[in-house]
């Protein structure tokens, strides 16, 4: 069967348009790629072309990745099976770029049948592999990775624990919310901006952040900006005021308009008065 | 060892601290890794340690360029040396000018007597090869197979040249020739019975009056008197007491050095030509003079597999080249110094401060108003149909994903200077490298389309750093402060009224879990962009998480597409422009 289809469609020729860089051939490289989508997705042709494609999962090249993406993405769930039988083959260096390949395309095709076998790459020795299991998990949207993720919240490294609280964002519930909670006080940025994610996805009652301000503007910033539209009670005392610029800034970000009139006559910082009546502006015209 | 100085003022790290706060960062969240791929042998350590700290690269550029305009020539060479990681011998004074050669000579023989012979040309094809035109998918593809040779070959076997006695034999040289003046008037007490007078007849390759000539173990060294001489030959010294002077000197064996002390000079050559480092060490030092430097490819301070060396110390210069020329280095070292005069600088592709793997390319220009000029050449057609590739003027590439970039930096003093390039430039970097372009006082003109003016790309750091004067700036999109794909860009501004005009993803951008920075501390200025969704201050979400961009302007009556004074705006996950007062 794969000789005659071979013997028919010259695959590597075919490769060769869909990966061009040159822009002077695009719709020659756009057609090509909609050549292997049609014939991935056809049964007389699928097999052959989808072990072709997954052949090519260890190449150098980031045009070449990102067109594989892209053709497989178009294929679908039909790919699943051929890029899973193949995981065991990490790539021809320690870069280990079959496997992440795999693990990226798996993620961008998602659902829940991708779960087991992304899942058993999270304990991976290489962090990049970690960091591209659980992206891959928290994209297949299925609640059953949760406890695959929640491993990879304590990881030594950042980007890793970054993709997990992604994950995470996806797929938590309510059960999850102390881990995401956990994750607003990550000491790196992605972690902290997807835990917000996955709280603001949840809709959490906003009383809950309030509690946690502490003096640290960058931890406030976080708990103030995951109590926004939480309908709770605000004062303009002298905690308030004695606060940084930027955890009044986050504030003004969430406040009432009434409140931020009132803020509006005592502010001083000629940047926030601005951000202030910018804010009563908006808020008056909705 | 280069010492690093926390050059910049206080000011700024407060008010970078303030503006981060206001997205919910510190400056602790600026940072990368070093290893997003497997690390090549030949990156430079430097860029290893800035990875874990961006911000960091602003002091090293800053400081790089205290010591390239250091008194002691030699101090700076050593310091560039340094990057390498080796140690650097003391320069030795010991000995007459002539020994110092010999010495040099026999160092430079053993190393390249082991060079392995697949090294033969393999960087020069891999330069020269990449933008060549392709009318077809399968000549690009023929193309791809032998690049992906060539990097091969050069990985494997590049390591095998003992670049530390290569860097301290230029080292020794430079201080040879820095000492020289008088040595040439003790010419004859320190070889007895050597000084002859030729007749022109009687010397190869030169046309002019000779006081000196004399075959060394290291090849042939003519002095010429003060008129007007011609060279042709192959010497290995050239010293010229004066006059306007003709110079298209063959290639010696290893070393090359011509001084020429006075004079309204003509240098022209080809390929490899003029201060062209190739597999040896070449030293030219012009001490005065309008000259005009002519030359294609390699040339006028290009250092591969060695060290290319140029210095002129005076006059109103033109320089031209094609390619990979003006301060130019890959697996070596490459130097282009102009100390004064109102100087031109014309190339077509990787020029003016350039770096390839393990090189480090600086062009430096004291005084005057200076032109720096990219041709219209070499058509970028990855990308488009009507753009050139320029990749100079304070530029470094790898060849991804193989080998990193090395260090590429242009320095201009001060004086109202041109600088007009295409795509790539201008403090810019790709794959694991760092482009600074760092500019003194005086209204300057930038102008680019593309991966420029303060443009890293593709993990590497990209910086352009402008000290004084009411300065202009236009470029297209990555620009201006745009860090690509976990990379740094950074253009910041001291003082001066400036103008700053570009389409889109510029003006402190990052784009794929970059950092782009746009900072200006003085004057009032104006912002001009067509998309101002993605610029201004913007950072875009890929990989699950956000890019960071900050446009931070401290102080001024100033103008943006994207708000007023005293104001500050969010655009993007973590993007934020901020004007302070």
């Amino acid at each position: 069967m794969l000789f005659f289809f071979c013997a028919e469609v010259d695959l590597e020729h075919l490769y060769d348009r869909a990966t061009t860089r040159l822009v002077v051939f695009t719709s020659v490289k756009d057609s090509a790629m909609q050549d292997f989508v049609s014939m991935g997705k056809d049964p007389m042709t699928s097999d052959a072309t989808i072990r072709f494609l997954v052949s090519k999962f260890d190449t150098k090249s980031s045009v070449e990745r990102h067109t594989l993406k892209d053709i497989l993405k178009g294929i679908g769930p039909a790919s699943i099976d051929l890029i899973t039988r193949e995981m065991d083959w990490r790539g021809t260096d320690e870069e280990a770029r079959s496997i992440k390949q795999s693990l990226w395309i798996l993620g961008e095709i998602g659902t829940a049948r991708i779960v087991e076998p992304v899942g058993r790459f999270t304990k991976d020795d290489a962090w990049s592999v970690r960091s591209a299991a659980f992206t891959a998990l928290g994209k297949s949207g299925s609640n059953t990775a949760v406890e695959h993720v929640l491993d990879g919240l304590k990881d030594t490294i950042a980007l890793v624990r970054k993709s997990a609280y992604y994950a995470l964002s996806e797929i938590a519930t309510e059960q999850e919310m102390p881990f995401l909670l956990a994750g607003l006080t990550d000491p790196y940025y992605g972690a902290r901006y997807a835990a917000l994610s996955g709280i603001r996805r949840l809709k959490q009652d906003g009383l809950i952040f309030f509690e946690q301000l502490v003096d640290d503007e960058t931890r406030n910033y976080f708990f103030l900006a995951a109590a926004a539209g939480s309908d709770i009670e605000y004062l303009l005392d002298d905690h308030f005021w004695s606060a940084s610029p930027a955890t009044r800034k986050a504030m003004y970000q969430i406040m009432p308009k009434t409140l931020l009139e009132d803020a509006l006559e005592k502010e001083a910082h000629p940047l926030l008065k601005k951000l202030l009546e910018k804010r009563i502006a908006f808020l008056q015209q909705k | 060892m280069l010492i690093l100085f926390a050059v910049l003022s206080l000011s700024f790290d407060a008010y970078l601290d303030s503006s981060l706060a206001f997205i919910g960062l510190n400056k602790k969240d600026l940072t990368f890794r070093n290893d997003y791929s497997l690390r090549d042998p030949y990156r430079f350590a430097i860029i290893d340690s800035l990875l874990e700290r961006p911000l960091g690269a602003i002091d090293f550029a800053l400081a790089m360029e205290i010591e390239f305009w250091d008194d002691q020539q030699e101090h700076m060479l050593g310091s560039v040396v340094s990057l390498y990681g080796f140690q650097t011998t003391s320069a030795s004074r010991e000995g007459s000018f002539f020994d110092r050669l010999s010495t040099c000579h026999h160092i430079l023989s053993d190393v390249y007597a082991d060079m392995p012979a697949q090294l033969d040309r393999v960087f020069e094809e891999l330069i020269v090869f990449s933008p060549e035109p392709t009318g077809s998918i399968e000549e690009e593809k023929a193309y791809e197979k032998r690049y992906d040779s060539l990097v091969s070959c050069l990985g494997a076997h590049a390591d095998k040249i003992d670049h530390e006695k290569i860097f301290n034999a230029a080292l020794t040289l430079l201080s040879a020739v820095n000492g020289l003046k008088t040595d040439i008037f003790r010419l004859p007490t320190v070889h007895p019975g050597a000084r002859k007078v030729c007749s022109p007849s009687k010397v190869r390759g030169m046309d002019g009056d000779v006081v000196y000539y004399r075959e060394f173990d290291f090849g042939r060294v003519v002095v010429g008197d003060s008129g007007a001489n011609t060279y042709s030959g192959d010497f290995a010294v050239i010293i010229d007491l004066g006059g306007d002077d003709q110079y298209s000197c063959a290639k010696s064996d290893y070393l090359q050095v011509i001084i020429d002390e006075a004079g309204n000079d003509l240098y022209q050559g080809e390929d490899y030509s003029i201060a062209c480092g190739d597999f040896g060490i070449s030293l030219l030092v012009d001490r005065n003079g309008d000259d005009t430097y002519e030359a294609q490819s390699f040339s006028l301070g290009a250092g591969i597999f060695g060290v290319g060396i140029l210095i002129d110390c005076g006059g109103n210069d033109r320089y031209h080249g094609d390619t990979f020329t003006q301060g130019a280095g890959g697996f070596g070292i490459g130097i282009l110094v102009d100390a004064a005069g109102n100087d031109t600088y014309t190339g077509a592709l990787y020029a003016q401060g350039f770096a390839s793997t393990y090189g480090i390319g600086l062009l430096g220009d004291g005084q005057g108003n200076d032109a720096y000029l990219i041709e219209a050449k070499y058509l970028d057609e990855i990308r488009y149909l009507d753009h050139y590739l320029a990749m100079s003027q304070g530029f470094s590439i790898g060849f991804r994903p193989d080998l990193s970039a090395g260090i590429g930096m242009l320095f201009d003093r001060c004086g109202n200077d041109q600088y007009i390039g295409d795509i790539f430039g201008q403090g810019a970097s790709y794959w694991y490298g760092l482009g600074a372009l760092v500019d003194g006082g005086g209204n300057d003109n930038y102008v680019a389309f593309q991966y420029v003016q303060g443009s890293g790309v593709h993990i590497a750091f990209g910086l352009l750093f402008d000290r004084a004067g009411d300065d202009n700036y236009v470029a297209k999109g990555v620009s201006q402060g745009c860090g690509h794909d976990l990379a740094l860009g950074l253009l910041f501004d001291e003082q001066g009224s400036d103008t700053y005009a570009a389409f889109d993803l510029s003006q402190g951008a990052g784009s794929a879990n970059g950092i782009g920075m746009l900072i200006d501390e003085s004057g009032d200025d104006a912002y001009a962009v067509k998309r101002i969704h993605n610029t201004q201050g913007y950072g875009d979400h890929r990989r699950e998480y956000g890019s960071v961009g900050v446009l931070m302007d401290l102080t001024g009556d100033d103008t943006y597409t994207s708000g007023g004074n005293a104001e500050f705006w969010e655009k993007g996950e973590h993007g934020i422009g901020i004007d302070w007062r």
